[in-house]
C-alpha cells in the first residue's frame, strides 16, 4: 500500500459537488439577504434579545 | 411584514432554578478542571508531581483535565446560558422542568463517572472521547433529554422568529449527537472495556473528525450562540449585522466539519484527505473572523463601558481571543507550519488560547451578568471582578507565550539537520530539557488563572448572599402565536428562520455533506488500494500489553506515527504506512510528543532496558520526565480475558483463527515465560511472567516489527 497510490483519490467529484452546492447556496443567501425587504426584517430581528419578557410579535 | 396578533395574552414564568444549578456546577467543575490542569502542568515540569501513584500519573490525569474542562466546565456553562437565553428568546418556559432536572443530574452523574473511571485507567484513548461504553450510552440518553427539552421549548414559543443564537444551539445539538454516535461505535469486551469498530487510518480520521468538531460544535457554536445573546444584552445594543450573522452561521457549520484531517498532516492518512482538511481550515478564516467582527462591532457606541463594566470587559476580551485562536488554527493547518508545530506545545498554546481566553472569559462574563440578574441584586464587587480580569489575563498570556516559545523551540530543534544530512539534536531528551523552564512558566500562568477564578467564586458567593430572600417568581405575558400564513413574496430564508424542523434538517445536511465526503472514501479505502505486505495481528500477550499501554494513557506523550518529513524519518525510521496500524483498535498515533515516537521502537533496546526504564526512567535516561510505573511490576496480567478480547477483535476483522482464540491465554503465558526467563537474572520478582510489565515489554518490542 504505497502513499503515492493513496493520492489517487477515486471520487474527486464528491468534494467538487459538495463545494459547488455550498457556493450555490451561499450565493443565493447573499442575494436574498441583500434585498430591501430582508434588510428591514434583519433590523427588527436583531432587537429580539433586547426586549425579553415584553410582548414582541410581528 | 406586520401581523396583528389577536390571541389572548398568556402568562408564563421562566425556570431560572435550572440556570442556577448549572451555574453552580460550572463553578465547581471549573475549579476541578483548572486544578487538574495545574497538577499535570507541574508533572510536565517535574516528574515528582506524579507522586508514584497510578491514578495521579500524567497519562491518566490528562484526559481527566480535558474532559473536565470541555464537558464539565464549558458544558455546564453552555447549558446554563442556553436554558437562560432560550426561554427568553422564545418567551416560553422550558418545555419540561422534569426533563431539565433529568438533564442536570444525568450530566453531573456522567461527569462524576468520568472523574472516577479516567484516573482508574478505564479509557478508550480517543482524545475527548476516552469514556467507556456505558458512559457513552448515558451521554447519548442525556443528550436526547436535552434535545427534547430544547426543541419542545421552541415548539411552544411565543416569538415567531428563531433568533440567530437559537440556530447555533440547534447546530450544536444535532452535530454533537452525530459526532458522538459515529465516533463511539464500539464493541464491549467487558463492562469497563471496549474496542472501537474503526482501526488505524479509519479510526484516526473518524476520531479527528470528532475531535476537531468537538471543538467546533461544543466549544465554538454554542458559545457563539451565547455571544449573540449576551453581548447585545450586556451592551444594550442590537447585534451589529444580523445579515452577517446569517452568513456567519451557514458558512461556519458547513466548512467546520471538513477541517478535522488537519490534525493528521504528513501522516499515513491519504493525501487527498489531508489536502481537503487543510483547504477547508483555511476557508474557516472568513466565517470565524466574520463572527468575531460582528461581535466586536456590536459594542460600537459602548466602548467606554468596556473599560468599566466587567461583563463587557470579559466578553470583548473573549472575542479577541476567539479572533486570535481562529487566526492561529488555519495558520497551523498549513502543511509547512504543521510540520514544525504538530506534536509540540505550540498546539497546547493554541488550544488554551481558545479554551481559557474564548470559552473561559465568555463564561466568566456570562456569570457576572447572570448571577446578579437571576438573584435580583447587584454584583458584590466590581473591583474584585476587575482584579479577576487582570490576574487571569496575565495568567493566560504567561501560559500561551511560554507554550509558543516551547513549541517553536522544540519544533525547530527536532527538525534541525546539519550540512552532512544528520540530525543536529539526535537525542530527543535534549530538546525536552531545553523547554523545561518554560513548563514552570506555564504552571505559574495556570496558577494565576486559577487565582482569578477563585476571586470570581468569592465575588459570586457574596453576590448570592446579599440577594433578597423569598423572591417571588416573575410572571410575564405574551400572546400565543397565531397560525401564520406565508405570503408568496416572502423570501425562502425568512421562511426557514421560523420553521424549526426545516431549519434543523438544513443544518443537519450542512454538516453531513463534509462528513460523508471525507469519511466514506476512507472507510472503503481497501477497495481502491492494495496492501503492500501482509500484516500479522498482535499476539495475545502483545494485545494484553497494548491494553495496558492504552490504560496508562501512553499516547498522551508518545506518538506512533512517523511523518513523511525528513527529520522524522532520520530520527525514527521509515515513515509509517497505513498497514502498520491496520489492526489497531483504537489507533495510537497520538497528538503530542513529550517523549519520542514509538512506531518503530521494537527491538531498538533489549528487554532489560525497557524493564529498568518502566521501573525508574532516570536509571537509563537521567534527565527523563517520565513517571515511574512501579505498579506494572506488582499487578498481574489478566490472561483469562484474552480469549474474549481476540474474539471481539475477530468480529472487528482482525484475522485471528479459532485455534488462536481458544489458545489465547496459553499462548500468552508461553510468550510471557520466554520474556521473563531472559530477565530472570536481573529481576528478583516472584512469578515475573504473570506481571503486567512483561506484557508491556512484549507490546513495545513488537512495534514496527511485523
Amino acid at each position: 500500500m504505497k502513499q503515492e497510490v493513496l493520492t489517487q483519490f477515486p471520487w474527486p467529484v464528491l468534494p467538487t459537488a459538495a463545494l459547488l452546492l455550498f457556493f450555490i447556496f451561499f450565493l443565493s443567501l447573499l442575494f436574498i439577504l441583500s434585498t430591501q425587504g430582508y434588510k428591514e426584517l434583519a433590523k427588527a430581528n436583531s432587537r429580539i434579545p433586547l426586549d425579553d419578557g415584553d410582548y414582541h410579535e410581528r | 411584514m406586520e401581523i396583528k396578533n389577536t390571541n389572548k395574552l398568556e402568562s408564563y414564568s421562566y425556570d431560572d432554578d435550572i440556570v442556577k444549578k448549572f451555574i453552580l456546577a460550572t463553578v465547581i467543575w471549573g475549579g476541578v478542571s483548572f486544578l487538574a490542569g495545574i497538577l499535570i502542568a507541574l508533572q510536565m515540569a517535574n516528574y515528582r508531581f506524579n507522586f508514584g501513584l497510578p491514578w495521579l500519573t500524567f497519562g491518566r490525569l490528562r484526559p481527566l483535565h480535558t474532559n473536565a474542562a470541555i464537558f464539565a466546565f464549558a458544558g455546564n456553562a453552555i447549558f446554563a446560558g442556553i436554558y437562560y437565553s432560550t426561554q427568553r428568546l422564545c418567551k416560553a418556559r422550558n418545555f419540561s422542568d422534569l426533563l431539565s432536572k433529568i438533564h442536570f443530574w444525568g450530566w453531573q452523574a456522567i461527569i462524576v463517572s468520568a472523574a472516577l473511571t479516567l484516573p482508574l485507567g478505564l479509557s478508550q484513548s480517543k482524545e475527548y472521547a476516552e469514556l467507556e461504553w456505558p458512559i457513552d450510552i448515558a451521554i447519548t440518553l442525556v443528550w436526547v433529554v436535552f434535545a427534547i427539552n430544547f426543541f419542545g421549548t421552541l415548539v411552544r414559543r411565543r416569538e415567531r422568529h428563531l433568533y440567530v443564537a437559537l440556530w447555533f444551539y440547534i447546530a450544536t445539538i444535532i452535530t454533537v449527537a452525530v459526532l458522538h454516535i459515529v465516533n463511539s461505535i464500539e464493541i464491549p469486551v467487558s463492562l469497563f472495556q471496549s474496542y472501537p469498530v474503526y482501526a488505524g487510518v479509519q479510526d484516526a480520521l473518524v476520531q479527528w473528525w470528532y475531535g476537531h468538531n468537538a471543538v467546533a460544535f461544543f466549544l465554538t457554536t454554542p458559545f457563539l450562540g451565547l455571544m449573540y445573546y449576551f453581548i447585545p444584552k450586556a451592551a444594550g445594543r442590537p447585534v451589529y449585522s444580523y445579515r452577517l450573522s446569517i452568513i456567519h452561521f451557514w458558512s461556519l457549520v458547513f466548512i467546520y466539519i471538513w477541517a478535522g484531517p488537519h490534525h493528521l498532516l504528513y501522516t499515513a492518512l491519504p493525501d487527498w484527505a489531508q489536502t481537503l482538511g487543510m483547504v477547508f481550515s483555511l476557508m474557516l478564516w472568513a466565517p470565524s473572523w466574520g463572527g468575531m467582527i460582528n461581535g466586536l462591532l456590536t459594542l460600537r457606541g459602548a466602548w467606554d463601558r468596556v473599560r468599566t463594566e466587567p461583563v463587557l470587559k470579559f466578553m470583548a476580551t473573549s472575542l479577541t481571543f476567539y479572533g486570535m485562536a481562529t487566526f492561529e488554527g488555519p495558520l497551523l493547518s498549513i502543511k509547512s507550519v504543521s510540520s514544525i508545530a504538530h506534536y509540540t506545545d505550540w498546539i497546547i498554546a493554541h488550544v488554551h488560547g481558545g479554551t481559557l481566553g474564548w470559552n473561559g472569559f465568555l463564561t466568566f462574563g456570562m456569570l457576572y451578568y447572570l448571577v446578579p440578574k437571576i438573584f435580583k441584586t447587584e454584583l458584590y464587587s466590581r473591583r474584585l471582578a476587575n482584579m479577576h480580569f487582570w490576574i487571569s489575563t496575565i495568567g493566560i498570556f504567561l501560559y500561551i507565550i511560554s507554550m509558543w516559545a516551547s513549541g517553536i523551540t522544540q519544533g525547530l530543534m527536532l527538525r534541525a539537520i546539519d550540512e552532512s544530512g544528520r540530525l543536529v539534536y539526535p537525542d530527543f531528551i535534549e530538546t525536552v530539557m531545553r523547554i523545561v523552564p518554560l513548563y514552570w512558566v506555564r504552571a505559574i500562568g495556570g496558577m494565576l488563572f486559577l487565582a482569578g477564578f477563585l476571586i470570581m467564586c468569592w465575588n459570586l458567593y457574596k453576590t448570592w448572599k446579599q440577594a433578597p430572600k423569598n423572591q417571588p417568581e416573575e410572571v410575564y405575558q405574551a400572546p400565543a402565536l397565531e397560525k401564520f400564513v406565508s405570503e408568496k413574496t416572502e423570501d425562502s430564508h425568512r421562511r426557514l428562520e421560523r420553521l424549526m424542523p426545516k431549519f434543523t434538517i438544513f443544518a443537519f445536511l450542512a454538516i453531513v455533506v463534509g462528513s460523508v465526503v471525507e469519511i466514506l472514501p476512507t472507510l472503503v479505502m481497501h477497495t481502491y488500494v492494495t496492501s503492500e505486505k501482509a500484516i500479522t495481528p498482535y499476539s495475545p500477550l502483545e494485545l494484553a500489553g497494548r491494553d495496558i499501554y492504552v490504560r496508562e494513557g501512553c499516547y498522551s506523550c508518545h506518538s506512533q506515527m512517523i511523518r513523511t518529513i525528513p527529520s522524522d524519518v532520520l530520527r525514527y525510521g521509515p515513515a509509517s504506512k497505513p498497514e502498520d496500524s491496520m489492526y489497531d483498535h483504537p489507533f495510537q498515533w497520538g497528538s503530542k510528543r513529550t517523549g519520542p515516537d514509538l512506531a518503530r521502537i521494537g527491538n531498538k533496546y533489549p528487554d532489560l532496558w525497557h524493564f529498568r526504564h518502566m521501573l525508574d526512567p532516570r536509571s537509563v535516561v537521567p534527565q527523563s520526565l517520565m513517571p515511574e510505573y512501579s505498579w506494572l511490576f506488582n499487578q498481574k496480567t489478566n490472561f483469562s480475558a484474552l480469549n474474549k478480547k481476540l474474539e471481539v477483535m475477530k468480529q472487528l476483522g482482525v484475522p485471528y483463527t479459532n485455534e488462536q482464540i481458544s489458545n489465547a491465554h496459553l499462548d500468552a503465558k508461553l510468550q510471557a515465560e520466554k520474556i521473563a526467563s531472559g530477565l530472570a537474572a536481573d529481576a528478583q520478582i516472584k512469578e515475573l511472567e504473570s506481571r503486567e510489565i512483561i506484557a508491556v515489554i512484549a507490546y513495545i518490542q513488537r512495534l514496527g516489527k511485523n
